[in-house]
């Protein structure tokens, strides 16, 4: 055992040194090994074998292991020496091992004690810690929870939901910047407008809303009627688009609606409303939209040949109550709280 | 010219060629004698030894010959190089000893 920690003490000299005196240096070793019995005596020769490696290795690094290696220089030929041909110094070596050592420990230590630098992994760190010192169940649930929470938001703001908030007075807030796909945010949509029948006004903020999937537009007005109703519909391509479905979970059919709107309101955003404020399902608060409809439709085909011109395009749509976008949803929620007085 | 390597002369390096003023010897036995002419005070390790040997040998102050028995372990002699090196160094240290004397740090009780 003692023989073994020694040959890797060894290991820190030269190469070269080890090759000349390794078997000797170990024959030494097993001398003094049997010679010096005793825990004392063995105590002193380790601390020796310590302190010798703190002398030893300098000198031995220091020698260059070449008496009789003196290249042979062709006579009448101009030698050159150049800096490549020099042999690296085995101390320059040893200093470099000892300071990418150093490096390396370093980068460890920061890597370790700064989870900042990776983000995921310490959060994930954090994560298994918690599921796995935590075995109480409520504790584990709430943990569950809160990363369905997270998540749940996530698809949220992926779906241009940006906002949904309940604001005093029982006032649900949804901000959208485009109605998205149905394809794959059609159940969040659905998610929202459901949350959204808890409350007892709903305020659409449309006012950074660029547009979106018409059938989206019209699958969330669905959710504001008990009945099917007419729905203006530029984008149709069945008749069945021009007409809403109704939802049998929606709480939100006779509750006051208002929708805010900006000069950026956008197409998609235009439709849904157009809508609501030609059907009197919603007061219109803000600015006049931008008029826009045909932007960002593509190759022209069947759905854009339905109806060639919305009506609101170069117009846009009137408010019913005009404000400066800044100022519509302080007003909008005002006017909501005086609705729900009346009731 | 490549740096002396032995300039100061290093205690184990000194201890070395007196050790090999008697006469040749191995590295265990050098060990040996260091450690009993320096009573107990010097004990040279493996890493010390060795180095030291190859920097003695690489300055020409010992040299190695061939050992008379078949033992693989080789024996060091002292060049007359390394002979003017230890009597260099230890005509330093008595100068050394001379002003401690002069100075009254070192009484007679000593050498």
């Amino acid at each position: 055992m003692s023989e073994k920690i020694f040959a890797i003490l060894l290991h820190l000299y030269p190469a070269r040194f080890r090759q000349r005196f390794q078997v000797e240096a170990l024959e030494l070793f097993r001398a003094r090994l049997r010679d010096e019995q005793g825990a004392r005596s063995r105590m002193r020769l380790w601390m020796d074998l310590l302190a010798d490696s703190v002398v030893g290795l300098r000198q031995a690094y220091r020698n260059t292991y070449a008496i009789a290696a003196s290249a042979p220089q062709p006579s009448g030929v101009p030698g050159f020496r150049m800096l490549e041909e020099e042999p690296l110094r085995p101390g320059s070596i040893m200093m470099g091992g000892i300071f990418a050592t150093a490096a390396l420990a370093f980068f460890i230590f920061v890597m370790s004690h700064a989870p900042a630098f990776h983000p995921s992994w310490g959060q994930n760190q954090r994560l298994r810690a918690a599921a796995g010192t935590m075995s109480n169940p409520d504790v584990q649930d709430v943990a569950e929870a809160l990363q369905r929470k997270f998540e749940g938001s996530t698809k949220q703001r992926l779906c241009s939901f940006d906002k949904l908030e309940l604001h005093p007075g029982n006032i649900g807030y949804v901000k959208m910047s485009w109605f998205a796909d149905p394809a794959p945010c059609g159940d969040v949509a659905d998610a929202v407008m459901k949350r959204l029948g808890q409350t007892d006004a709903v305020i659409f903020d449309l006012r950074d809303a660029h547009g979106g999937y018409p059938e989206m537009v019209r699958r969330m007005a669905g959710w504001l009627f008990d009945h099917p109703v007419a729905w203006y519909n530029p984008r149709a391509t069945s008749d069945a688009q021009r007409i809403t479905a109704p939802n049998l979970d929606s709480r939100l059919a006779f509750k006051p609606v208002f929708v805010l709107t900006s000069r950026r309101t956008f197409s998609g955003a235009e439709h849904f409303a157009y809508n609501l404020k030609t059907l009197k399902r919603a007061t219109i608060v803000g600015e006049t939209t931008s008029g826009a409809s045909h932007a960002g439709g593509g190759p022209p085909n069947r759905v854009a040949l339905s109806e060639p011109k919305p009506v609101w395009e170069g117009a846009g749509v009137q408010p019913d109550v005009k404000v400066a976008a800044g100022d519509a949803l302080a007003t909008a929620e005002r006017l909501a709280l005086q609705a729900l007085r009346r009731k | 010219m490549p740096r002396r390597k032995l300039d100061p002369l290093p205690a184990a390096a000194f201890q070395i060629l007196l050790a090999l003023a008697d006469g040749d010897l191995h590295g265990y036995a050098i060990m040996r004698l260091v450690e009993e002419q320096s009573e107990g005070r010097v004990r040279l390790g493996p890493g010390t030894l060795y180095s030291s040997i190859q920097a003695l040998l690489e300055e020409g102050l010992i040299e190695e010959i061939e050992s008379a028995s078949d033992d693989r372990r080789r024996l060091y002699r002292i060049t007359s190089n390394g002979r003017k090196t230890a009597r260099t160094e230890a005509e330093r240290l008595a100068g050394i000893l001379r002003i401690a004397r002069a100075k009254k740090i070192l009484r007679g009780e000593y050498v």
